[in-house]
């Protein structure tokens, strides 16, 4: 379940995006690039989504996911093909000497952020939590670590000093 | 440049939509009906105007960014750390069950007095692993992930600012038993170590690709156990090559020492 470990990530770094605006503003969308190479399950990605964001200010963010192919480049004949996995050889000379070119990108491409209407109205309300602490959330997410991030915090100093 | 096909003419047509009207005339041919004239009205203009607030802004932000960026970035710090210092970090990997322990306690103790060790254990829950290690006479700590799968190169950071490893020493990290999840998260070790035990299916490097390609070592473990066993121990190199063609092997017995002395050997990496 290391894709709650990259949902987290991906809010951590939304979210201080966000804060570094000047203006009020919503994330409208997340545009992720997975290359079929880099050992994250989509549809457990999609599928925790929801429920990992729920309690955060991305809980009506779309989660946009493009998929990149594997490519490699045989380190032996220089034969460029698409590749599915680590053992896949190559087609023209059976070779498992491989340059991976493409497949591993596990990145967050762009966010499209949304400006809140200004000005804003008067006695409207509060504007969005920005201040949004992953910390704070309780109970813990559901098959996450307990209480999120706090495994740090839970590091237990059992030193035993000769 | 016309406005709306892009166009470099500056007379450009605007075909029209709304039907032709003929004259009254026309409608003598065999038509009952009559044509009625076509009437378009312009809305009228309300008197007051609605003041409305200007439509949300979309902005893109183009990141770019690696998503394990944070943990890599502490993997580096980790690793610099490790390098100044001259101290071989590894990064010890395998499904439970395999032996890392085992291969750990057999280490500190046919090791002592050689080399200075320090381990990092990683497990979900307990002390038992820490208490193990300790036993034996290692400085420890012992980092419990809850419901994680994996160690992080935050918590690696804690443990080293906890133990103070010594200048040319040996620190290993047992990760937590996962042959899955631990492969993405670098915890800035020079060396990633793979323990497999010849009680676990010889296909487990095509089972588990992305473990075995990121690993520099294999260690088959358990070996004394092989005339017991129907295990094919050079497909299983054979499987692992094809996922790595890089990746070297060890065949050891944590239990009864044998084949260690090339594990000790190994352990002399240069950082």
């Amino acid at each position: 379940m290391h894709e709650l470990s990259i949902i987290q990530s991906i809010l951590e770094s939304t979210l201080a995006v966000v804060q570094d605006r000047s203006e009020t503003c919503t994330v409208d969308s997340i545009d992720l690039q997975v290359g079929a190479l880099a050992g994250v399950e989509l549809s457990t990605l999609e599928f925790l989504w929801p429920a990992a964001v729920g309690d955060t200010p991305l809980a009506d963010t779309k989660l946009q996911i493009e998929q990149l192919p594997g490519k490699a480049v045989c380190s032996d004949c220089g034969k460029s093909f698409n590749i599915g996995f680590y053992y896949d050889p190559c087609p023209d000379c059976g070779s498992h000497f491989l340059n991976i070119t493409q497949g591993e990108e596990l990145r967050i491409k762009s966010i499209t952020l949304v400006s809140a209407p200004s000005p804003p109205p008067q006695g409207g309300g509060l504007p969005p939590n920005l201040n949004f602490d992953w910390n704070e959330g309780k109970p813990p997410l559901p098959g996450g670590r307990g209480g999120g991030l706090t495994a740090p915090q839970r590091l237990k100093n059992q030193m035993v000093k000769n | 440049m016309c406005a709306t096909c892009g166009c470099s003419g500056n007379g450009h047509q605007l075909k029209t939509l709304l039907p032709v009207l003929k004259p009254a005339s026309f409608a003598g041919l065999a038509m009952d009906t009559q044509v009625e004239p076509l009437v378009v009205e312009a809305p009228e203009k309300p008197a007051v105007r609605v003041q409305t607030p200007p439509p949300p802004v979309k902005t893109l932000v183009d990141l770019e960014r690696d998503i394990l960026d944070k943990n890599k970035r502490m993997a580096e710090r980790n690793r610099g750390f490790f390098e100044a210092r001259n101290i071989r970090a590894i990064n010890l990997v395998s499904s439970p069950g395999s032996g890392k322990t085992a291969l750990l306690e057999r280490t500190l103790a046919d090791r002592a007095g050689k080399d200075r060790f320090y381990v990092i254990e990683g497990d979900q829950q307990t002390d038992r692993d820490a208490e193990r290690i300790a036993a034996g006479g290692a400085p420890v700590v012992q980092i419990n992930t809850g419901k994680g799968c994996h160690l992080e190169a935050d918590m690696v950071h804690q443990a080293i600012r906890s133990l103070q490893p010594e200048t040319d020493s040996i620190v290993f990290i047992e990760n937590v038993g996962n042959l899955v999840c631990p492969s993405m998260f670098d915890l800035g070790e020079g060396r990633r170590v793979v323990v497999i035990s010849v009680t676990e299916g010889e296909d487990k490097p095509i089972k588990y690709p992305d473990m075995f390609h990121t690993a520099d070592l294999c260690v088959i473990n358990k070996i004394d156990l092989l005339p017991y066993l129907q295990f094919d121990l050079e497909q299983l190199k054979k499987y692992g090559r094809q996922v790595n063609p890089n990746l070297e092997f060890l065949e050891v017995s944590a239990t009864t020492g044998a084949g260690m002395e090339g594990w000790y050997a190994w352990l002399s990496f240069t950082v």
